[in-house]
C-alpha cells in the first residue's frame, strides 16, 4: 500500500477539536492524504464541486445542513467517491438513512486514533462494518417488503430485483447473531472478502436516492420517457 | 311564545284542512245532486205523480182510487206487503219516434203493460227473491204501440213485501230519446259514486286490515270492519237479485249499516286517543240495540222500530260530538276540529233523511245525503294513515339522527378519553425510560467517573489503570445507548451487540471468542429491565474474564430449551486461573462486589446466576431464565440460515 499514491480525503466536521482530531490521524497516516478540511456543509459542496478525491467522512449534524443531504449531493458529483458517517454510536436510524444516501460505511467518533485510520483504509479497500443491530434490521427491512410483494408475479419493479439473494440475507442473519465476518466466512464455506463483498452489496442496495436520482437525470437528458 | 306560534300554526292547519273537508263535502254533494236533480222536464218530458191505482196491502181492506205517487207504499200501509195495480193514461203519440218512461222507483216485482201489451217485466211477480225498486228504471216504449188518435193506457203491476220500499213512485214520460239521456245521466253518476265509495270502503278497509295485522293497531283493527260494514249496503244496492230471503236480507243490510254508523263514531274517537270507557259502553249498547230493534222491526213489520233505531244514532251522534269538542277545544287539535266537522256534517245528513225521507214517507226524487256524509271518513282516515306515516318516518328520521348524533358523540368521549389514556400512558413510558436512562447513567457512567475521579486523586494511578477505568466508563455508556437502540428488545441481538462492543478489547487482549450461539426462537420482547440486567450480568462477567481471569480464550454458549416452561441457558465460561476455594476471602474482597452485584440483577429478573469452576479450570458464569416465546411469528425472529 505505501507503494501506491496516498488516498486522498475530505472532511466536513463542525465540532473543532473532533475535526482536529481527524485531521491529526489522516496526517499521521503515510497512506493517508488530507485533501480538504470543512466545518459547514456549503464549504465542503463548494470545494467538491471542482476537486475530486477518494473519501469522504461527513458528520451528520452540521450545522447548515444535514449530512444526509451532504452525501446525496456529494454521491451525484463524484458517484465514485466513498462516503462515511462520522458517528458517536453508529445507531440504527442513523446509519440506515444514512446508507439510503449512498454512505458505504461509518466511523465510530470514540475510536483510538489507530482505529479510526485503520477504519478509513477498511473501508476504502472494501470492508463496511456493520453491526449486529444494523444487520437485525436490514432483515427485518428485507423480510417485510418481500412479504409484501407476491411471489408469482415477475419481479421488475426496484424492490423486488434489489430483493436479497440468499447468500447475503445469510450473511446478515450471522452478523446479527453476533458472529464477525470471519466467523461467518467460515461458516459459509466462503472467503472473508467473499463476506465484505456481500456486506457492501447490501449497502449498495439500500441506496434508493442513489437510483431516483439517476432514473430523474435520464429523464432530464431524455433517455427515458 | 313558541306555544302561541305553534297554536296558531296549529289552528291555521285546522282552518285549512276544515276548508279542504268543505270542498269535498261539496264536490259529493255535486255528485249526488246531479244524480238526483235531473234536469228540469222539458223536450216534451211529462212528469207524472198520481195513478188510479188497485192497493190490496196483505191483511188489510183494499183501497181504490188516485193515489199520490210522492208518497210511499209504507206510508199507507206500514209493516204490509201486497200487490197493487197503477193505472196512468199516457197522451197519445205526437210524432213517430218512439217513446219512454222512467220510473224513480218502482217495486218490487213489477209487470208493465201499455195498451194491454206487456212491455216489461222485473222479476216475477208474487218472488220476492228479485227486488226492482233499488234503482230507477228505464222503459222503451216502441211507436208501433202507441196510439195518437187517443191516450195510451199504462198499466203498472206490483207485487210488494213490507218494509222494501216497494210501489210506484213518480214516473216521467217522454221521446225515448230525451228519457233516455236523462236515464243514463243518472245511471252514470250513480254509478260513479257507488264506484267511489264501494272501492274507497273496499279499499281503506283492506288497507287498515293489513296495518292492523301488521302492527296490531286496534285503531285500525276497529276501522276495518267499520269500511267493509258500509260496503255491504253498496252491494246491496247494486244488486236486484240477492240470493237471501227477505226480510232476513233487510236485517242484514240495515244493521251493517247502523253498525257502520256507530262505529264511525267510535273511530272518529279513537283517532284522538283512548276511548272513554262511557262511550266505549255505548257505542257497544247500541249496535245491540239497533239490531234488536231491526230485528223486531223486520219480524214483526213495525217500520217505526226502524225508525226508532235510526233516531237513536243521533244522540249518539252528539255525544261524539261533545267528546270530540272538549277535546279539540283542550289540546287545540286540528284532527279534533276536522273530525268535529265530519261528524256535524253526518248527523245532518242523517237527521235530513230520517225526517225528510223516512219519517216524511218522501219517495222517488228526493237525495238521500247519509252516504254521501258518511263516505266522508274515509278521506279523513286516509289522511289520518298517511300523517301517522309520515310522522313516524318524521320520528324514525329524527330518531336516527338523535342516534347518530349520540353515536358521534359517544365515539369523540371514547376518542377523548382513549386520547388522555394514551397521552397518560406515554407521559408514563416516557417517564419511566428518563428514570431507567437516568439511573442507568448514574450508576453506569457516574460511577466509573466516580471511581476515576478517586483514581486521579490518589497518588501516582498508572496509565494503564486510569485507561482502564475510562474504557469501563465507555463501555457503560455505550450499553445505555445500546440499550436505547430499537431493535434491542431482542436476546440474540442483545448478545450479538455486546460482542461486536467488545471483540476490539477482548482482541486487544488476547482473548479468543468462541461464539457458540444457538439460533434463538422470537422471545417474547424483553422489557428494557430485563434487557439492562441481562448486558450488565454479561458485562461484568465479560469484564471480570478480561481483568481477573488471564484467560486466551472466553466461550459463550447459549442455549434454548423448548417445552412448557421455555428456558434460556446462557453459559460464559474461559480457561483462566478460576475461582480458587483457597483464596476465596481474596477473591471475594476483588471482584466479590461483582459478583454480588450480578446476582442480585439475576434475582431481579427472577433468573438463577451461578458462578462456578469451569471444565478447563477456569470460571463458568451461568445464567438460566424462563422466557416467553413470541405467540405469533414476527418480524423479532432472526432465522433466515440455517446454524
Amino acid at each position: 500500500m505505501p507503494s501506491q499514491a496516498p488516498i486522498s480525503v475530505a472532511l466536513v466536521e463542525d465540532d473543532p477539536g473532533m475535526r482536529a482530531r481527524f485531521e491529526r490521524v489522516i496526517g499521521a497516516e503515510p497512506s493517508l492524504r488530507l485533501a480538504f478540511s470543512a466545518s459547514t456543509g456549503a464549504q465542503l459542496l463548494d470545494w467538491f464541486s471542482k476537486n475530486a478525491v477518494d473519501v469522504l467522512l461527513v458528520d451528520l449534524g452540521l450545522p447548515d445542513c444535514s449530512g444526509l443531504e451532504v452525501i446525496r449531493r456529494c454521491r451525484s458529483l463524484q458517484p465514485a467517491c466513498s462516503m462515511m458517517v462520522l458517528t458517536i454510536f453508529g445507531d440504527e436510524v442513523n446509519m440506515l438513512s444514512a446508507f439510503e444516501s449512498g454512505a458505504g460505511g461509518y466511523l465510530l467518533k470514540d475510536g483510538t486514533e489507530a482505529d479510526l485510520a485503520a477504519h478509513v483504509l477498511s473501508l476504502h479497500a472494501g470492508g463496511s462494518p456493520m453491526s449486529p443491530i444494523i444487520a437485525r434490521q436490514l432483515l427485518v427491512r428485507w423480510q417485510t417488503r418481500s412479504a409484501a410483494v407476491p411471489e408469482d408475479e415477475p419481479p421488475v419493479d426496484a424492490t423486488t430485483r434489489d430483493a436479497l439473494s440468499p447468500r447475503e440475507s445469510e450473511v446478515l442473519g450471522l452478523v446479527a447473531r453476533g458472529f464477525t465476518y470471519a466467523e461467518a466466512a467460515e461458516r459459509m464455506g466462503v472467503l472473508l472478502s467473499t463476506v465484505q463483498t456481500h456486506v457492501r452489496n447490501i449497502y449498495g442496495k439500500l441506496d434508493v436516492h442513489n437510483k431516483a436520482e439517476a432514473v430523474f437525470e435520464a429523464r432530464q437528458l431524455g433517455l427515458l420517457r | 311564545m313558541h306555544t302561541v306560534r305553534a297554536m296558531g300554526w296549529r289552528m291555521a292547519r285546522a282552518w285549512r284542512l276544515i276548508a279542504l273537508l268543505w270542498v269535498s263535502v261539496t264536490m259529493l254533494g255535486l255528485v249526488s245532486a246531479a244524480a238526483a236533480a235531473a234536469p228540469a222536464p222539458d223536450e216534451g218530458i211529462l212528469t207524472i205523480d198520481t195513478a188510479q191505482a188497485l192497493l190490496e196491502p196483505d191483511g188489510a181492506a183494499p183501497r181504490e182510487g188516485p193515489v199520490d205517487l210522492a208518497r210511499r207504499w209504507d206510508g199507507d200501509f206500514p209493516g204490509l206487503g201486497g200487490r197493487a195495480v197503477y193505472r196512468i193514461t199516457l197522451p197519445p203519440r205526437v210524432g213517430p219516434d218512439p217513446m219512454a218512461l222512467l220510473f224513480s222507483r218502482v217495486g218490487n216485482q213489477v209487470h208493465v203493460a201499455v195498451n194491454g201489451t206487456t212491455v216489461e217485466r222485473w222479476g216475477v211477480l208474487g218472488d220476492p227473491t228479485f227486488d226492482a225498486a233499488k234503482n230507477p228504471r228505464m222503459v222503451a216504449l216502441p211507436a208501433g204501440l202507441l196510439r195518437a188518435d187517443r191516450g195510451n193506457e199504462l198499466v203498472v203491476e206490483v207485487t210488494l213485501q213490507r218494509q222494501r220500499l216497494g210501489g210506484l213512485s213518480v214516473l216521467r214520460y217522454g221521446p225515448h230519446s230525451a228519457i233516455e239521456s236523462l236515464y243514463d245521466e243518472q245511471r252514470r253518476w250513480r254509478e260513479i259514486a257507488m264506484v267511489i265509495f264501494g272501492s274507497g270502503l273496499v279499499g281503506i278497509g283492506a288497507l287498515t286490515a293489513v296495518l292492523w295485522w301488521r302492527l296490531r293497531d286496534p285503531f285500525y283493527g276497529w276501522f276495518s270492519p267499520t269500511a267493509f260494514l258500509g260496503v255491504v249496503r253498496i252491494v246491496d244496492r247494486a244488486w236486484p237479485d240477492v240470493p237471501l230471503p227477505w226480510p232476513l236480507s233487510g236485517v242484514i243490510v240495515a244493521s251493517c249499516y247502523a253498525a257502520h254508523i256507530v262505529l264511525i263514531c267510535r273511530f272518529t274517537l279513537m283517532a284522538l286517543g283512548p276511548v272513554p270507557r262511557v262511550m266505549s259502553r255505548a257505542f257497544s249498547a247500541v249496535i245491540v240495540l239497533e239490531v234488536g230493534l231491526l230485528v223486531l222491526s223486520y219480524s214483526f213489520g213495525r217500520p217505526v222500530l226502524m225508525t226508532i233505531g235510526m233516531a237513536i244514532l243521533t244522540p249518539l251522534g252528539l255525544a261524539t260530538l261533545a267528546v270530540i269538542v272538549r277535546e279539540a277545544r283542550a289540546q287545540h287539535n286540528a284532527k279534533a276540529w276536522v273530525l268535529a266537522t265530519a261528524i256535524i256534517l253526518a248527523m245532518a245528513a242523517g237527521i235530513h233523511d230520517v225526517v225528510v225521507i223516512r219519517i216524511g214517507n218522501a219517495s222517488g226524487l228526493q237525495t238521500i245525503y247519509s252516504q254521501h256524509a258518511l263516505f266522508l271518513f274515509i278521506p279523513i282516515m286516509a289522511w289520518l294513515i298517511a300523517d301517522r306515516y309520515s310522522r313516524s318516518v318524521a320520528n324514525y328520521h329524527a330518531l336516527n339522527a338523535d342516534l347518530a348524533r349520540r353515536v358521534a358523540e359517544r365515539e369523540r368521549e371514547l376518542k377523548e378519553a382513549f386520547d388522555s389514556l394514551r397521552e397518560q400512558q406515554l407521559k408514563q413510558s416516557v417517564s419511566n425510560e428518563r428514570q431507567r436512562i437516568m439511573r442507568e447513567i448514574h450508576d453506569g457512567v457516574g460511577s466509573q467517573l466516580v471511581g476515576l475521579l478517586n483514581m486521579v486523586d490518589r497518588t501516582g494511578p498508572g496509565s494503564a489503570e486510569l485507561k482502564e477505568q475510562v474504557q469501563l466508563a465507555l463501555d457503560e455508556m455505550r450499553m445505555s445507548v445500546d440499550s436505547l437502540q430499537p431493535a434491542h428488545d431482542d436476546l440474540a441481538t442483545l448478545l450479538a451487540t455486546l460482542r461486536y462492543r467488545l471483540q476490539p478489547r477482548l482482541q486487544a487482549a488476547g482473548i479468543d471468542v468462541v461464539w457458540d450461539v444457538a439460533e434463538l426462537p422470537a422471545i417474547r420482547q424483553l422489557p428494557p429491565h430485563v434487557v439492562l440486567h441481562v448486558q450488565r450480568i454479561l458485562l461484568e462477567a465479560f469484564t471480570n474474564v478480561m481483568k481477573h481471569a488471564h484467560a486466551t480464550c472466553v466461550t459463550v454458549r447459549v442455549r434454548w430449551r423448548d417445552g412448557d416452561a421455555p428456558l434460556v441457558m446462557l453459559r460464559i465460561s474461559d480457561n483462566g486461573v478460576g475461582l480458587r476455594a483457597d483464596r476465596m476471602e481474596e477473591e471475594a474482597q476483588r471482584h466479590g462486589h461483582g459478583i454480588a452485584n450480578m446476582r442480585a440483577r439475576a434475582a431481579a429478573i427472577g433468573a438463577v446466576l451461578r458462578v462456578e469452576q469451569a471444565e478447563g479450570g477456569g470460571v463458568c458464569v451461568a445464567l438460566e431464565w424462563q422466557a416467553e416465546r413470541e405467540p405469533s411469528a414476527s418480524p423479532g425472529s432472526v432465522s433466515p440460515n440455517p446454524a
